[in-house]
């Protein structure tokens, strides 16, 4: 039986990376996102390139029904699996007196209600006598409280938690969970200009290629590692944040923040 | 397009060595039809590309050469503008620089996609156009980089390993061992010829647009060394409106023909080449 390994906003930056991690290295996926075109066009290429079988099924996450309708669809299909990658992630740049109408919902929606969703999905749907292996996409930032972004920080503290937590629990029944917390990874043009031009040496040194981020993230995902900060200055970046005060990195923070806010005005 | 005169397709056209290339061939009394990503660039450029000679007609096409789909639109747009007739010229200028990995809508890497793979697909979608003249050319803008890179066959995108510059040498080298199957896949069938041409260091803005830090430094350090996009344009167009180069030179550094590297030599990397390329457009070309 084939299984396949899931993964959420497969059309964005990390998402297209790591699906052709996972397929050239032989693992059958199962790609979704919110924005079919671009999805069906991604999945198409991707198709060329590899052996295995690659599908792809558009779903906004932050729509219950629609979530709903995927799993009655990969259910019917008889579709199972030994790998999930919440990549699925949304973030919202602003006070938050300031954010759009919708947005801090969107943020609790995906990043954390779609995350649970998908996992206790996956799991229901392992296949048998596999390992299954799921990795959840939280961030650097989860380690600290982060004005300007602070629906976004928060949401992945709970990603961080609650996947450790999952962890403990899947000891001895053949489940890994890793969690990953990347800085930044600029992957579109429109990202690649605000790192370049709006967020000064610090977004320069901390900021690593997606590529070689998915790389990574497979090969410690294989060796059952609990946590993975990808580059070294991140790693001591997440352990300093562990012992700074929460007010004071709050602070800092949202002074490198306002600072990028200021200059992409510009 | 007026059929009485040659027409040329230069791609990336909207600045720098290729905006040149287009006014010069205009001047020449060629037509042009030129590429360029921003519509609004394409209004600008269009209006100084016409006003370099009043006979030939100028149209521009906007099109995002990242992305497959778009290469092929912009080549039905032209066969449409070609009205099923010749195309003479089609020069591959348009090229990208990006420090970051990006992968493109297809889930190649930019730099691959829009400096090579574009050029493949656009040159098969304009080839029923292009073998109707006595003496079709088909010119690549390459780099002397090329000669320090190979294929990396085991992650041809550099998705893991990606280098700036390693990535730019690769998609010329690339853009070379294209331009070199080409003539062994067209000789004793089509009159068509493939030319490369590496014109140096050219003072544009190639290396800054997506770009940052010390990379950035570089390229804008290394621009001022180079030619006068003008200067440069004029060895572009002296190989595509001037006469036919000899059997055999068919790769260029300015005014001189010169060997490109043994690797871009190659005809078993070649041919590897070729079918991997056809494999990621989804495509069989020659």
């Amino acid at each position: 039986m084939t299984s396949y390994v899931m993964i959420t906003g497969a059309a964005g930056g990390l998402g297209k990376a790591l699906a052709a991690e996972y397929a050239e290295r032989g693992h059958p996926v199962f790609l979704t996102d919110r924005d079919r075109d671009r999805l069906e066009v991604f999945a198409a290429g991707l198709e060329r390139l590899v052996e295995v079988d690659v599908v792809c099924r558009a779903c906004d996450l932050a729509d219950e029904r629609e979530v709903e309708a995927m799993w009655s669809w990969i259910g019917a299909n008889g579709f199972v699996f030994d790998g999930l990658l919440n990549v699925a992630g949304t973030g919202g740049d602003g006070r938050f007196d300031e954010l759009e109408s919708g947005r801090a919902r969107a943020i609790l929606r995906v990043n954390i209600e779609a995350l649970v969703t998908m996992t206790k999905r996956v799991l229901e749907r392992r296949a048998p006598d596999r390992v299954l292996r799921i990795v959840n996409i939280a961030s650097l930032g989860c380690f600290s409280p982060m004005p300007r972004k602070s629906i976004y920080a928060a949401s992945k503290r709970f990603v961080y938690d609650f996947s450790i937590a999952l962890r403990e629990e899947m000891r001895g029944r053949n489940v890994q969970v890793m969690t990953v917390c990347p800085a930044g990874m600029p992957a579109t043009p429109a990202n690649v200009k605000s790192v370049n031009d709006c967020q000064g040496i610090m977004g320069l040194v901390t900021e690593k290629n997606v590529g070689w981020v998915a790389e990574r993230i497979y090969e410690r995902s294989l060796r059952g590692r609990a946590v993975y900060i990808p580059g070294r200055l991140n790693v001591l970046l997440g352990a300093l944040s562990k012992v700074m005060p929460e007010r004071a990195k709050a602070r800092l923070l949202g002074r490198r923040w306002e600072r990028a806010a200021e200059h992409m005005r510009r | 397009m007026g059929d009485n005169r040659d027409t040329a397709v230069v791609t990336g056209a909207t600045s720098g060595l290729g905006l040149e290339t287009a006014r010069q061939l205009a001047a020449a009394g060629l037509n042009v039809v030129g590429i360029g990503r921003s519509a609004e660039k394409c209004r600008l450029a269009e209006r100084e590309v016409s006003a370099a000679a009043s006979g030939p007609d100028v149209r521009f096409v906007a099109a995002d050469l990242s992305s497959l789909a778009n290469v092929r639109e912009a080549g039905a747009a032209i066969r449409s503008l070609l009205r099923g007739g010749r195309l003479d010229r089609l020069v591959h200028n348009a090229a990208t620089v990006s420090n970051w990995y990006i992968g493109t809508e297809d889930g190649y890497e930019l730099q691959f996609a829009v400096n090579y793979l574009a050029a493949f697909l656009l040159t098969r979608e304009l080839f029923p156009c292009l073998t109707r003249p006595d003496d079709a050319r088909v010119i690549t803008i390459s780099s002397g980089s090329h000669r320090r890179a190979r294929i990396r066959w085991d992650d041809p995108m550099l998705r893991r390993s990606y280098g700036c510059l390693k990535a730019y040498k690769q998609s010329k080298l690339a853009l070379v061992m294209f331009t070199l199957e080409l003539n062994r896949r067209v000789a004793g069938r089509f009159t068509l010829r493939a030319l490369g041409i590496e014109p140096g260091v050219v003072d544009t803005a190639l290396g800054e647009k997506n770009t940052g830090g010390l990379v950035r430094a570089y390229w804008r350090r290394r621009r001022k060394k180079g030619l006068s996009p003008a200067e440069a344009a004029g060895f572009v167009v002296r190989l595509a409106a001037g006469p036919a180069p000899a059997a055999g030179q068919d790769y260029w550094r300015l005014d001189r023909p010169v060997e490109p590297s043994p690797y871009a030599r190659r005809v078993d990397a070649a041919l590897q080449l070729w079918q991997m390329t056809e494999r990621m457009c989804g495509v069989d070309f020659l």
